[in-house]
């Protein structure tokens, strides 16, 4: 029985040419942003893998200098864009792309895709994320409105359930030749993204499998909750006029109000710090040390003191090594705690942030998608914070070196390193996280997702029985 | 007593065909001021048809239809400033009351009345002051199609469209519209009405016509016929 | 025009259910978008009078001690000179692209190639890829939507009940009958749109502003009479309300959300900038060369320079530098102008084909108004590179002629003022922005009004 109204549904919305134009027009969307998307996304790869090597033949061919120069020559190390940003960009374009590494600061990354824009970027991207979380629910509201409230409008609701059909395989029967509908729409759209994967060049992508079948899901769970929604809508309204204005109502608070709305407020309760505000922190921790009470220069003497005495001089210029390198790493170890305090907290704010938009998809599922296809395509803030952490951690290896390289030289600021030190330092690779990482990531979106379908469905079967023929 | 009248409403070989099949053929009518023309006939004979010619909303493919001399398919909006139309529904705005439905009706039809004679015009056409000053949405049929008919008063028209006027009205409700009607008749407007109704056909017509397969099969004045008469030669017609 | 069929059209709208509480909801929004105008505007203003402060108090320090004696200029170009832009003029209608792009750079000659500083302000990039709720947000994507809300129905509905038929037995034309009716319905949106819209100006006082708050309503206004037309075109077509309020909702989507993203890509992919990536290696490679062909450069440059070497012919470290500075800025200056090249045709390209889109004109019209939009960014670009090399052409003089800055060369010191465009520019491109949106707009009502000739007041009624 279910699966003949299934049937019925299935070729009945087919043969809707309105909708078959609507289909055509968001397929075809889909198509073009995939192919734009995937290209740019190998485009861009290439470009910054170019940089790189270009900026390691840069490094090792600086010529010879102090070692401590070369730590302000630095090293530009330039975000890898992970594969899957071809099917969801994040926040991708509003994040740097570039870090610059340098002795005794923890640069930001720079250069925002965003800001090389036009505005017209603002108003958002065709991405196939967008496409699936924005216009395949308006595709269902489209489907469903009427398929209750105008089966009722129309009197055929009475004639159907006088033959004796359950209501409840009436529902569920529609619910499944509707599903499969949008299922076959979608469907193309998974395909590109798996034959995507398959050929992409520089081969096998990491977790890419796994975070691409965790996609599948999310996005899964999401246009099952919102076709029951719509079902349930429908079968509650008492005309189909009524469940379209309900429905598109919903669909614009969920994809138009909600994103801006949710974020604002979060913004309200969990502020971020102002820009001075944090720089000042920085620098007075910078100058006092964590604690605030013993300045560097204070602690440095300490330490002089201390390696004095452990080794019986009077005189720094008496010790067996360059007390100027150490007073270095001991200055830029200092340093490293108050950057991994100041910025971990600003992060973890920020990581709050996030959380609590996600949270808010409980009203707006959307909200709860979006960040979920974000963490798992590896284009969130997570993700972002790690690649910034790697890159931090690479920096002070490589600081490290050279002022051990500068300890164990004499002649102090005048000694000169070349080329050999250059090439014991290693090139910066960023491994990308894995699918558990992405997973966790993912892990509250997910959650908002499964109590939205769990919720949906439910409501569904809740008003089924209570179907009203007249 | 109107032996000088003008005529009103006019049909000259009019003609209307929807994808080859011909609803209104060569239908020639001639309706003077003060005459009521009952349009008789089955279902889909034309009797719409012919009523939608009139008003402009259909374009003949082949003669012409005219009222108060004005050709409405070269200048429907000046014909239907002479033309009052009362369909079978009478639909009024649920949330105007009868005085607020009447005064933007005439307002459309380029007419202004102040409250009172907004008033005076619902009285004539029978609808009492407190019932006129409520929503429409609590309004039988009968007080919808008294609204009508002040309507037709109120913008003084020449010619009076009826499309089934009186199905689904009570039989004092139906006595109550055809009093109003003769009465407009007498005030000098002519009058076609399109109706199933041969009792109120034969009470208030002057002239009868019979409409077959859109055209006029036979027409009558109603003086010369009784009740039994009429029905038996509708009878008639409609199986010849 | 009858203002009393007018009044009585208001009249029935007033009666709906359902409208008090739209309009409320629209209020709110308009507020709340203004709102957070305003709480952004004066993030920003704080932050410009900040860094104002710190560069006057500094300025003071500098003059101070330059009034006991003369410093060498390494010295005093040392942490460099700053260029701010100055509060955009209605920063309430619109937030644009000033909570992306940085509103003050630090110019340096020691640090010529590196890159520009990047913002003004720690923002999560989320609050960024969402979108501000401002009141450009309120106007170009939920104005619409109200307005579709009130006016979708303005003949299908009727005609399904019948009263069309009745109307327009009376005589009106179509046309006329629905032209008074969308006015009607859209006016207490319109009115409100236009009202939020004025009180965008309210902190702004100058006669400059008031032009520009002025322009503003006038491009909301276009903007939603586009929107007014369409709906009166798709009731002279559509045979339901449902049927009428889906078409117009699919405009919506398709003209708001789909065709700017399809314009974005279409730019980008037809005139691609360079990768910054690339901008970076280009920099990297010529310090390095430059470096290494410190002295060899120094040497050249006085070969060109004769009158600026020193007497002992010993470069010193500062004017080393700043050799290096001024090769590396002359190295990277082509692959950053392809780049600027390219951003501004993507900007001429998005200029031309707003039009596709009313939404992207009237953002673009609106950003522009409230200085927020790419062109008043762009202007504080190139003004920046213009002080940037006023800076240079300063200090290169000093340095390489080991000459100390005295109080008098000090008060010659190039000092950054934001010049704004000249009226005539902005309103050259919001003016055919408007011009633009209305002669869409008389296209669709000339479709329309072909469509409801009276001898098809037939086939409208039904």
């Amino acid at each position: 029985m279910i699966f003949s109204i299934a049937r019925k549904e299935f070729i009945d919305a087919w043969r809707d040419g309105r909708f078959r134009w609507a289909a055509a027009i968001i397929v075809g969307l889909l198509g073009v942003a995939s192919l734009l998307a995937l290209q740019q996304v190998q485009r861009t790869r290439s470009e910054r893998a170019a940089a790189t090597a270009m900026e390691r033949e840069n490094w090792l061919s600086q010529g010879q200098k102090n070692s401590h120069s070369a730590g302000h020559y630095g090293v530009y190390v330039f975000k890898p864009l992970p594969p899957l940003a071809m099917l969801d960009r994040g926040i991708e374009p509003f994040v740097g792309t570039t870090v610059f590494l340098e002795a005794h600061r923890q640069n930001q990354a720079a250069f925002v895709p965003a800001q090389d824009a036009t505005a017209t970027r603002r108003f958002g991207e065709l991405t196939v994320a967008t496409g699936l979380q924005l216009l395949a629910p308006l595709l269902i509201v489209l489907l469903t409105f009427g398929a209750l409230a105008g089966e009722r409008e129309r009197g055929t609701l009475r004639q159907v359930l006088s033959l004796g059909v359950r209501p409840r395989d009436l529902v569920l029967g529609k619910a499944l030749g509707l599903g499969s509908v949008v299922f076959v729409l979608v469907l193309p759209v998974g395909l590109f993204g798996a034959i995507a994967l398959q050929t992409f060049p520089g081969g096998e992508v990491p977790g890419g499998w796994a975070r691409l079948a965790g996609l599948g899901c999310a996005y899964a769970l999401y246009l099952a909750a919102m076709l029951a929604f719509c079902l349930a809508v429908s079968a509650v309204m008492p005309t189909s006029r009524a469940a379209l204005a309900m429905l598109l109502v919903f669909w614009s608070a969920n994809a138009i109000l909600a994103p801006r709305l949710s974020t604002d407020i979060v913004q309200r309760v969990l502020p971020t710090p102002k820009l001075a505000e944090f720089e000042g922190d920085l620098q007075k921790a910078l100058q006092g040390g964590l604690d605030g009470h013993n300045s560097r220069d204070q602690r440095l003497q300490e330490l002089a003191q201390k390696v004095l005495r452990e080794h019986g001089k009077t005189r720094i210029e008496e010790l067996p090594f360059n007390f100027q390198g150490l007073a270095m790493l001991e200055s830029e170890r200092m340093a490293d705690e108050v950057f991994d305090e100041h910025y971990g907290r600003l992060w973890d704010r920020l990581e709050a942030q996030d959380r609590a938009v996600t949270w808010t998809g409980l009203v707006a599922p959307l909200l709860a998608i979006r960040s979920a296809s974000m963490a798992l395509a590896g284009t969130d803030f997570t993700h972002h914070r790690r690649f910034s952490v790697a890159a931090e951690n690479h920096r002070r290896a490589f600081v490290r070196v050279l002022n051990e390289n500068m300890m164990s030289s004499h002649g102090g600021h005048h000694a000169v390193a070349g080329r050999e030190l250059w090439e014991k330092l290693p090139a910066f690779t960023y491994d990308p996280p894995l699918a558990d990482a992405g997973l966790a990531a993912a892990k509250p979106g997910l959650i908002v997702l499964i109590l939205w379908a769990v919720g949906a469905w439910a409501a569904l079967c809740w008003a089924a029985p209570r179907l009203n023929p007249n | 007593m109107f032996a000088l009248a003008a005529i009103m409403i006019e049909a000259r070989k009019l003609m209307k065909k929807f994808n080859g099949h011909v609803a209104v053929n060569e239908l020639n009518l001639k309706i003077e001021a003060g005459e009521i023309f009952a349009l008789l006939g089955p279902n889909g004979a034309g009797k719409t048809t012919t009523i939608n010619l009139f008003l402009g909303f259909l374009t003949p493919d082949g003669g012409a239809a005219s009222v108060d001399g004005v050709n409405v398919a070269a200048d429907p909006v000046g014909a239907r400033r002479h033309i009052a139309y009362i369909p079978e529904q009478v639909v009024l705005y649920p949330r105007f009351t009868g005085v607020e439905n009447l005064d933007y009706f005439s307002t459309l039809a380029g007419r202004r009345h102040t409250q009172e004679e907004l008033l005076t015009l619902l009285k004539r056409a029978g609808l009492a002051a407190d019932a006129a000053a409520r929503r429409v949405s609590t309004y039988s049929k009968g007080m919808r199609q008294k609204v009508g008919i002040a309507l037709a008063l109120a913008t003084e028209a020449k010619a009076l469209l009826l499309d089934e006027p009186t199905s689904g009205l009570d039989p004092a409700a139906s006595h109550e519209f055809s009093r109003l009607v003769r009465k407009l008749a007498q005030d000098g407007v002519a009058i076609l009405m399109a109706t199933h109704d041969l009792f109120r056909a034969r009470e208030d017509a002057t002239r009868v016509g019979i409409l077959r397969d859109g055209t006029l099969a036979a027409e009558y004045a109603t003086n010369d016929l009784k009740h039994v008469d009429l029905e038996k030669l509708y009878l008639q017609h409609l199986s010849a | 025009m009858s203002p009393y069929l007018f009044r009585l059209e208001l009249r029935l709208l007033a009666r709906e259910r359902g409208v008090w509480v739209l309009l409320a909801l629209f209020a709110a929004a308009l507020l709340y978008g203004l709102g957070n105008g305003a709480q952004l505007h004066a993030r920003q203003s704080q932050i410009t009078a900040q860094l104002n402060r710190a560069a006057t108090d500094r300025a003071v320090q500098v003059r101070d001690f330059l009034g006991r004696q003369s410093l060498d200029a390494q010295a005093v170009a040392g942490r460099g000179e700053i260029a701010i832009l100055s509060p955009a003029p209605l920063p309430l209608l619109a937030t644009g692209q000033s909570d992306l792009v940085p509103g003050h750079q630090v110019i340096s000659v020691w640090n010529l190639s590196a890159p520009a500083e990047t913002r003004s302000e720690l923002e999560n990039p989320s609050v960024l890829l969402a979108g501000r709720f401002d009141l450009a947000f309120v106007l170009v994507w939920l104005f619409p939507l109200f307005l579709v809300a009130f006016v979708h129905d303005l003949a299908a509905g009727d005609r399904e009940s019948g009263t069309l038929r009745l109307g327009l037995a009376q005589g009106i034309t179509p046309g006329r009958w629905l032209a008074h009716r969308a006015l009607a319905r859209a006016l207490p949106v319109l009115g409100l749109a236009a009202l939020g819209t004025l009180a965008a100006g309210v902190v702004s006082d100058s006669a400059a502003a008031m032009h520009r708050v002025a322009l503003a309503v006038a491009v909301v206004l276009a903007y939603g009479l586009f929107w007014v037309a369409l709906a009166i075109a798709v009731n002279a077509v559509a045979r339901s309300a449902a049927g009428a309020a889906t078409a117009l909702g699919a405009a919506w989507v398709l003209l708001v959300l789909v065709v700017p993203t399809l314009l974005n890509v279409a730019v980008e992919t037809l005139y691609p900038t360079p990768s910054r990536a690339e901008l970076v290696a280009a920099g990297r490679k010529a310090s390095g060369d430059a470096e290494k062909r410190g002295i060899e450069l120094l040497n050249s440059f006085y070969r060109d320079h004769p009158e600026l070497a020193p007497p002992d012919q010993q470069a010193d470290f500062a004017a080393r530098h700043l050799t290096v500075q001024t090769e590396v800025g002359r190295a990277v200056e082509p692959v950053r102008q392809r780049f600027d090249d390219q951003l501004a045709r993507q900007q001429t390209a998005v200029g031309r084909w707003r039009f596709l889109s009313p939404a992207i004109a009237t953002y673009e019209a609106l950003t522009d108004l409230a200085g927020t939009g790419y062109w008043r960014h762009r202007a504080f670009h190139d003004q920046t590179a213009e002080f940037k090399s006023a800076i240079h052409d300063f200090f290169s003089p000093k340095v390489h002629q080991r000459a100390p800055i005295t109080l008098a060369d000090y008060d010659r010191l190039p000092r950054f003022a934001f010049r704004e465009e000249p009226a005539s520019a902005w309103a050259a491109r919001v003016g055919a922005g408007v011009a633009g949106v209305l002669t869409l707009t008389a296209a669709l009502g000339w479709w329309t009004w072909r469509r409801l000739r009276p001898a098809r007041a037939g086939q409208l009624a039904g």
